[in-house]
């Protein structure tokens, strides 16, 4: 069981995000983890607008290399998962806006794959870090900053799309503590 | 002032008797401290200073690694001088910053009493922001003004330095530093900044939960 810290980045309105979250682990074989999250994260974009998503999911976690969980080691895998998500994009100042939408939001869900890697500090404590590729399916939301004409003073524009895909990368540095050996031989 | 010498006089005999005693490192698995005490911080980017009631909970999972969770409550933030109103403007400050941490720390091996650690905590903010709607004239100056209210949660990400001396088999002094960084967004004011350096100092309690041999 662990806690972790996000990144978001390269998502469509260009604006990086900061997130927390926890997850569980359940191993299922020597070579094979799985990975059960919840993300809370937010972004700040420009100034301007609030945007919030929350990530729920799983991820599958396999093992090509060294899969001995041991003080000192490094274990690399492979991750690919799915999660359901919930998104909402806020002005920060609706009254002094001239766009006329000042918030918008979504349910969508996605898949996730990317690489990561434990370093046991411990023989039951371990650090990962991992960088995934998170694709959503569902409602595009779309902001764009520009700058009022008649005011001179920067605003933004929230705009609810089509469905489509957007995607976002996800950087997270994760803290695992190992807590019980639920099933299987007393050997590793 | 002779008093504060004598405090510190004290705590350095008390230090310097034991060290000389201790042959064998105190932190543990299965050690478990827990302290409360007043943290002064600085907030960096909105000038701002604030203190907090800090509580701790740690657990030693091995002889050097520990997780831990920490709480803040907010007593006070310094509030701006209002005194300076030229024109209307919405003045954004922080009314409240309580805060919870969760995450690790790590200990370097040591021969004595005591642990020095750096640690690294993700976590969340539950904050107010106030807007101050200053409404004021270049004719007649300040008119009038009110407060408006924004609570929001925001993920925060924290890490620092400090130090434990295990002085008693139940009891330790300790001091820490972190950097905290974070934004307070509320979707309807403008982001504040929640960057601050915090300090924390003061005595803890400590057991241990797990049998083990205590230090000769």
């Amino acid at each position: 069981m662990g806690v972790r810290s996000t990144v978001s980045a390269f998502s469509d309105d260009g604006a990086n995000g900061m997130g927390v979250g926890g997850q569980f682990r359940i191993k299922f074989g020597s070579r094979l983890n799985s990975d059960w999250f919840f993300d809370y994260i937010t972004t700040d974009i420009g100034g301007l607008a609030k945007r919030t998503d929350y990530h729920i999911g799983w991820s599958v976690l396999y093992y090509p290399l060294n899969n001995e969980i041991k003080k000192g080691k490094f274990t690399p895998y492979i991750l690919a998962g799915h999660c359901f998500d919930y998104t909402m994009v806020e002005k920060n100042n609706p009254i002094y806006s001239s766009a006329v939408v000042s918030s918008a939001k979504r349910f969508s869900s996605a898949v996730q794959s990317g690489l990561g890697v434990h370093y046991n500090l411990a023989d039951n404590f371990d650090i990962s870090l991992t960088t995934q590729y998170m694709m959503h399916l569902g409602k595009d939301i779309e902001t764009h900053v520009f700058t009022n004409e008649v005011t001179g003073l920067k605003d933004v524009l929230i705009k609810e799309g089509e469905l489509g895909l957007e995607g976002h990368l996800l950087i997270n540095l994760s803290m695992n503590v190992y807590i019980a050996k639920l099933w299987g031989s007393k050997n590793k | 002032m002779k008093q504060l010498i004598a405090i510190i006089g004290f705590f350095a005999f008390t230090i310097t008797m034991h060290s000389q005693e201790e042959k064998k490192q105190f932190i543990h698995k299965g050690l478990l401290r827990a302290t409360t005490t007043i943290a002064p911080g600085i907030l960096l980017k909105e000038n701002a200073s604030a203190i907090y009631l800090h509580g701790v909970l740690e657990y030693y999972v091995a002889d050097n690694i520990s997780v831990r969770g920490d709480g803040f409550y907010t007593l006070n933030i310094q509030q701006p001088n209002w005194q300076n109103l030229s024109y209307t403007k919405n003045y954004p400050y922080l009314n409240s910053n309580h805060q919870l941490f969760s995450g690790f720390g790590f200990h370097p091996k040591t021969k004595n009493n005591f642990d020095s650690y750096c640690f690294f905590e993700p976590g969340i903010s539950f904050a107010n922001a106030h807007i101050y709607h200053s409404l004021s004239s270049a004719n007649y100056g300040f008119i009038n003004g009110y407060t408006s209210n924004h609570p929001s949660v925001n993920p925060l990400v924290s890490f620092g330095l400090g130090f434990n001396y295990y002085f008693q088999k139940w009891f330790h002094l300790f001091g820490e530093a972190r950097y905290i960084t974070g934004k307070h967004l509320s979707g309807d004011s403008d982001p504040l900044s929640l960057s601050e350096l915090r300090f924390s100092f003061g005595l803890g309690f400590n057991l241990s939960v797990l049998r083990h041999k205590s230090p000769s």
